[in-house]
């Protein structure tokens, strides 16, 4: 290019330093000014002019320093041939500061040196300004907060954010932590969100319908939610973050504020299962009567549910001929103090229920409460209760009356047997010898029956006393067998017993004697002549397990279940011809339930019975 | 040979007769010399007859059984009592041993659980 080319070249490059308003400057190696626009002149120092600053040193001609700045690139820059930034401020006469921000540009030769370095200054004042407010804001509040600029990264965390998640300032400035003490991976906080311009969708797909729009603050958003890394049992924190904007309107940063509202959800979830459970149907009604709110009392009362009852005016279930009434109560309440009323409760199905109601505003809402007791069940207990009362008065009653007539039922049997016998002290015929011997006989069955009964009653009675020691069974299963041999052998039968010897239990030895003495003697009544009997023990450790069977005639299917019943008996014509009242099983089901174990028994109808019962070794 | 004599203490009449029959049968051995029909009466009976043995009810009016044959044993340790009773628990029975008695009959009883009984308890002295 020649000279002259050169010069247009120059003229045309000074124009547009005047013309724009961006404060440049182009220095050599030895920070001498060899270009600058317009707005650089009188940017640092008033009515100077160009011509006075080209050819020197940048520091002096621009802001009239007469050393080298501190943390200057500018070496650098010409060294690596890399773009720098810098950031200074100036404190000139006029005491307000100047912040302003150099970006340092190489320009670079055919060879690829670095012949320049192009200085480009952006004033920041006001950035600088608003930062320090916003530092003063956020550390001055003692709510929780912190903010985060356009890279995502924490420029404040106050104090009260620092006890909130006990991560330290010194941890978190200058880091993208901010997720750290919520979340358990790292994500994107609310704040985080709003300096990237989230869409609403990304918003709701980040919190569901924990989130809304700030009605105070435009482009700021609020969440509730739970986070369970916060303090020993987690914490309910309401977030508000804010975008921070430029002097441009751009979004420069966040601020994120965190409530605290643990204890205040702590509270509402105590009232809301206190509403929940109680045993009392509520409601929460609005000004309008409308419901908004049932617990599951109610829905029994009701018989609607929750999704049905709310909505409703809860006068919707005032009986018509009350309404008046009701309505009338309901309007004077809105002036004075109120009261509770009765009324009749129309439910779901139409039944009426007479209920009392009282309804008491909650405080700092206009949300209502009604509570309701439904008389008519109140009442219906109280009745089941007397009605309860007076089974256990019959019950003791009747007790009391049995056991006085089995006694009195016993009373006449003594001079029976008394004179029976006396009678066979005289000269008898053998006819008379045998009324005789019928008499005692039959007195003798009574006399049986009359003791069952009163055993059972004693049973009843809680009478019941045991007298424990060791029980040998083989001994006692050979005593009853032997003691009704005589029986047996007339029906012909054959006993067979497989007891393993030496088992022994805990109990009451006259009361598993009786166990054994009915089973067995069951045993040889039900079972016809020339049956077979058969006892087995099986040891089974903690305890033992007897089987009575015999070849008899059974006990059809549907007496199974009742035959420990009292007074039950199973109507064949066999027992007919018996004596037995039914009292036997009842009595030896108490006396094995006494030891602590258990009795059944299975049978075919016509083919025989298996007895089974257990006795823990132990004892009870 | 000496007749043992018995005082009878019931307060049922039938009760009553119904031992001397049977005691008649064994007129050889035993004479009933008198009877009372509650606890009260019977001691003084027993200070009054000094019988060798006494039948005794448990459940009577005025006094019952086991006071009489506490408060008797004590005036006479070396009284005979027999209980005849139809209360027949365990507990009774302790209770009346506890208190004294030197025999115990049930009710219903024959003729010969009642002399078998009664030659056991003078056969011991």
């Amino acid at each position: 290019m020649s000279e002259r080319g050169k010069e247009k070249e120059r003229d045309y490059f000074l124009k547009i330093l005047d013309i724009i308003e961006e404060t440049v400057f182009v220095i050599d190696r030895d920070f001498r000014i060899l270009d600058l626009s317009k707005g650089c002149l009188n940017k640092f120092r008033t009515h100077i002019e160009r011509e006075e600053v080209i050819g020197k040193r940048c520091y002096e001609g621009l802001w009239g320093s007469e050393e080298v700045c501190e943390g200057c690139p500018v070496s650098s820059v010409f060294e690596k041939g890399e773009a720098a930034r810098t950031e200074w401020s100036l404190s000139p006469s006029n005491g307000t500061n100047i912040y302003f921000d150099i970006e340092w540009i190489p320009v670079f030769d055919e060879h690829g040196e670095v012949t320049r370095v192009i200085g480009d200054i952006r004033d920041v004042t006001h950035r600088k300004e608003a930062e320090e407010k916003l530092a003063k804001i956020v550390d001055g509040v003692n709510i929780p907060a912190f903010a985060i600029n356009s890279e995502h990264k924490i420029t404040h965390w106050n104090t009260a954010v620092e006890s909130l998640t006990e991560l330290k300032r010194e941890e978190a400035v200058g880091t993208d932590k901010q997720w750290l003490p919520f979340y358990l991976e790292k994500r994107p906080v609310m704040a985080d969100l709003i300096v990237d311009k989230a869409q609403e969708s990304e918003i709701k797909a980040r919190y569901g319908d924990k989130y809304k729009k700030s009605s105070l603050i435009e482009g700021a958003y609020e969440a509730l939610d739970f986070f369970p890394t916060l303090g020993e049992e987690g914490k309910w924190l309401l977030f508000t973050a804010a975008p921070l904007r430029g002097s441009n309107g751009d979004v420069v940063g966040a601020i994120e504020t965190l409530q605290d509202l643990t204890e205040r959800k702590n509270a509402e979830e105590q009232s809301r299962t206190i509403f929940e459970h109680v045993r009392t149907p509520l409601c929460l009604i609005e000004e309008d009567e409308t419901i908004t709110s049932v617990n599951k009392e109610f829905e029994t009362l009701s018989g609607y549910s929750r999704e049905e009852a709310v909505g409703k005016k809860w006068t919707e279930f005032v009986a018509l001929e009350d309404l008046k009434r009701v309505i009338e109560y309901h309007h004077n309440w809105k002036k004075e103090e109120l009261p509770c009323f009765g009324f009749k409760f129309v439910d779901r199905e139409g039944n009426t229920k007479d209920v009392r109601v009282c309804i008491e505003p909650i405080p700092g809402g206009k949300i209502k409460v009604a509570s309701i007791t439904d008389l008519t069940k109140l009442k219906r207990e109280e009745e089941l209760c007397a009605i309860c009362e007076e089974l256990k008065e019959l019950d003791d009653m009747k007790k009391n009356f049995l056991n006085a007539a089995y006694h009195e039922l016993r009373s006449p049997l003594t001079p029976i047997v008394g004179y029976a016998s006396l009678l066979k002290c005289d000269e008898l015929g053998d006819k008379q010898r045998d009324y005789v011997s019928n008499i005692e006989k039959y007195a003798e069955q009574l006399r049986a029956q009359i003791n069952r009964m009163l055993e059972l009653a004693r049973i009843d009675g809680g009478e019941m006393e045991m007298t424990m020691e060791d029980v040998p069974i083989p001994e006692i299963v050979n005593e009853v067998v032997k003691s009704f041999k005589p029986l047996w052998n007339d029906k012909e039968q054959t006993i067979t017993t497989h007891v393993p010897e030496g088992i022994e239990v805990r109990g009451d030895k006259q009361k598993i004697t009786a166990i054994f003495t009915n089973l067995i003697s069951n045993a040889i009544k039900y079972t016809y002549e020339g049956g077979r009997i058969n006892i087995m023990a099986v040891d089974r450790g903690g305890d033992i397990r007897v089987c009575v069977s015999d070849t008899g005639i059974g006990i059809p299917e549907k007496h199974l279940p009742k035959i420990f019943e009292r007074f039950y008996m199973v109507n064949t014509s066999l027992t007919r011809k018996s004596e037995s009242l039914g009292l036997g099983l009842s009595i030896i089901r108490e006396y094995v339930k006494l030891h602590g174990g258990r009795i059944w028994a299975t049978s075919e109808h016509g083919k025989g019975s298996k007895f089974f019962f257990t006795l823990p070794k132990t004892g009870k | 040979m000496r007749k043992n004599r018995i005082l009878i203490v019931e307060d049922a009449p039938y009760m009553r007769e119904m031992i001397i029959e049977m005691l008649n049968h064994a007129q050889d051995r035993y004479e009933v010399v008198g009877f009372a029909i509650n606890g009260k009466e019977a001691i003084e009976k027993y200070r009054e007859l000094k019988p060798d043995l006494v039948t005794m009810d448990l459940v009577m009016e005025e006094m019952d059984g086991i006071q009489a044959i506490r408060k008797i044993k004590q005036e006479d340790p070396n009284a005979l009592i027999l209980v005849i009773t139809a209360m027949d628990t365990p507990e009774n029975r302790t209770m009346a041993m506890d208190a004294g008695a030197d025999g115990y009959l049930w009710k219903p009883f024959t003729i010969n659980n009642l002399l078998d009984v009664l030659e056991e308890m003078f056969g011991k002295d």
